[in-house]
């Protein structure tokens, strides 16, 4: 039984040496190359991590690894010039750190999205509120001061709650467009895709549709000064720039679906609208102001038909001058000129749509002479009178003249 | 007397300005072995060590063949003392190296096995160089294996 102990135990001794005899007598070379082989393999396993989870798995790698050749570390110290045992496990965890780094970015942005989705939902909501409540403040008639108080106070609300969540947009559509250098204008197919599925979760041309639609509606129902108006030609500018650089990645990313490529155009059409929209509500003011001092003028759109119908109805009134009382006649000059023309639109208009090209130098230099010419028109008959006294007086002297002459020569 | 005193100090003077500066202790010894491509023209050339040369004399003393550099690599380890340990698969020796004057110049040859070595890689155990062959394992010096270390 003992003998057959031995000869197990022989057996067994053997069989570990044998075993025990590649690992003792291993090449450093090799040892080396297996260790650069992982090394490279556990670097490839942190830059190809797609989430924490794959990413905190290669953990525990990394130990392993450190520990199965902690004891071959004075080899590698002098075999990994010029880094050595420690450094490389250092630039390991640096590679670690700086991929957590990404992952973390990534879940910030994607924190920040949802929390930017929500907040123009939240917006969305508000806005509808605001142009509903400002609609009605239109159409009733505003009896006083605190009504007009709270509709500016609306005004102000839904303007700055636009303006916010605009920005909102284009931060969420921002973050979801990979940055591209100059010499990459074009997404790759893989990045249009991850921006198609980012930009339906986010919804975002529904909501860039939304906010379109909404500035339209702002312009529609409040009635605004030219400085508003100007507030609201930067936004559009920032917006359009906006869609202008993002809008042409997205227009690639629909590209292949049909029903989205149709949204697309129409947010395109919507951003005319609103360009329109905002010249249109410069000449319905322009417009409103002269009918507040009961000028009446006929509808324009451009500056040309405002050059026309204001010339038209300065001549119509040269034409009326002695047909109408002369009281009547002055009154309308009055208006036209000194309360609305000179007192308004001249000071107030007039530079926003000269600065943003709806009128001409010319055309105000036309409806200026047209202004003067009226003017002239209508004082002469207040003039005549000046003439007939200045000829009585000039008649009158020299009579008194004549008169002293013939005296001296009498007494002479 | 004084004339013998005089002659030593002179002929002490002369030894001393005619024996050459040496620097001691040096250690050459290459942490692990270079395994390096013999390319078409029998050449090869280590990156790290910085220094490179021609091959085709040794592939000739091994195979008595000029030829026999094809598609081949060699391990090259130097030991403490400088000396450069060669060989290849198929060796039946280790060449001992030294510098001399831009040249590899063969120290000693150590007969390892009449069937050449398979697979053989160069450990350095300073102050030997380990040479493992197979399931072998040997110990070498620029005078040949250590028998008495295991």
């Amino acid at each position: 039984m003992s003998f057959i102990r031995i000869i197990f135990s022989t057996i067994v001794v053997l069989l570990i040496s044998s075993l025990a005899q590649p690992i003792f007598s291993q090449s450093d070379y090799e040892v080396v190359q297996e260790f650069k082989q992982k090394y490279k393999q556990l670097q490839e396993s942190i830059n190809s991590a797609n989430n924490m989870k794959e990413l905190n798995s290669v953990v525990a790698d990394i130990d392993r690894f450190r520990n199965e050749y902690a004891d071959k570390k004075e080899l590698l110290d002098k075999s990994l010039y010029p880094d050595n045992f420690n450094r490389m496990f250092e630039k390991l965890d640096m590679a670690f750190v700086i991929r957590n780094q990404d992952f973390t970015t990534v879940d910030v942005l994607q924190t920040e999205n949802l929390e930017l989705k929500e907040q123009i939902i939240i917006l969305n909501n508000r806005n509808t509120e605001l142009i509903n409540k400002i609609q009605e403040l239109e159409y009733v008639n505003k009896k006083n001061a605190k009504e007009i108080a709270e509709l500016k106070k609306l005004v102000n609300s839904l303007r700055s709650s636009l303006r916010r969540r605009d920005e909102l947009i284009i931060s969420i559509v921002d973050s979801l467009m990979p940055q591209l250098t100059p010499d990459r204008t074009r997404l790759t197919s893989e990045e249009q895709n991850q921006v198609y599925v980012e930009a339906e979760k986010n919804n975002v041309l529904a909501n860039v549709k939304k906010s379109l639609q909404d500035n339209i509606q702002f312009i529609k129902v409040t009635a605004l000064e030219p400085n508003d108006l100007r507030e609201i030609k930067k936004q559009q500018k920032d917006f359009a720039d906006f869609w202008q650089y993002d809008g042409v990645k997205l227009v690639d990313v629909y590209s292949e679906k049909k029903q989205k490529a149709n949204e697309i155009k129409e947010i395109d059409s919507l951003f005319t609208q609103w360009f329109r929209a905002l010249d249109y509500e410069a000449w319905i003011n322009i417009k409103a102001e002269f009918a507040f001092n009961e000028i009446y003028l006929l509808e324009f759109t451009n500056g040309d038909e405002f050059t026309n119908v204001l010339t038209s109805f300065i001549d119509e009134e040269i034409k009326n001058i002695g047909v109408k009382s002369l009281e009547e006649s002055e009154k309308t000059y009055a208006l036209f000129t000194d309360s609305t023309w000179f007192k308004i639109i001249d000071h107030k208009w007039v530079p926003f749509l000269i600065e943003n090209e709806l009128l001409t130098s010319e055309n105000k230099n036309r409806i200026g002479s047209k202004i003067s010419d009226w003017k002239g028109r209508l004082t002469p008959t207040s003039f005549d009178w000046v003439y007939v006294l200045v000829a009585i007086l000039a008649v009158a002297g020299v009579g008194v003249m004549y008169r002293k002459r013939t005296s001296k020569k009498q007494e002479s | 007397m004084k004339q013998t005193k005089i002659l030593s100090f002179l002929l002490l003077g002369f030894f001393a300005a005619c024996s050459a500066l040496t620097l001691q202790p040096a250690n050459f010894a290459w942490p692990i072995e270079s395994v390096l491509h013999v390319d078409e023209s029998g050449m090869v050339s280590d990156k790290r060590y910085s220094f490179s040369f021609d091959t085709k004399g040794l592939f000739y003393e091994e195979f008595n063949d000029s030829s026999s550099y094809n598609e081949k690599e060699i391990r090259i380890l130097r030991d403490v003392n400088g000396f450069y340990f060669v060989t290849a698969n198929k060796f039946k020796n280790v060449y001992v190296f030294k510098m001399n004057y831009g040249a590899m110049v063969l120290d000693i040859k150590i007969f390892i096995s009449e069937f050449g070595v398979e697979n053989p890689a160069l450990n350095q155990r300073a102050p030997y160089v380990e040479l493992i062959y197979g399931d072998k394992s040997i110990y070498l010096t620029n005078t040949g294996i250590d028998r008495n270390k295991k």
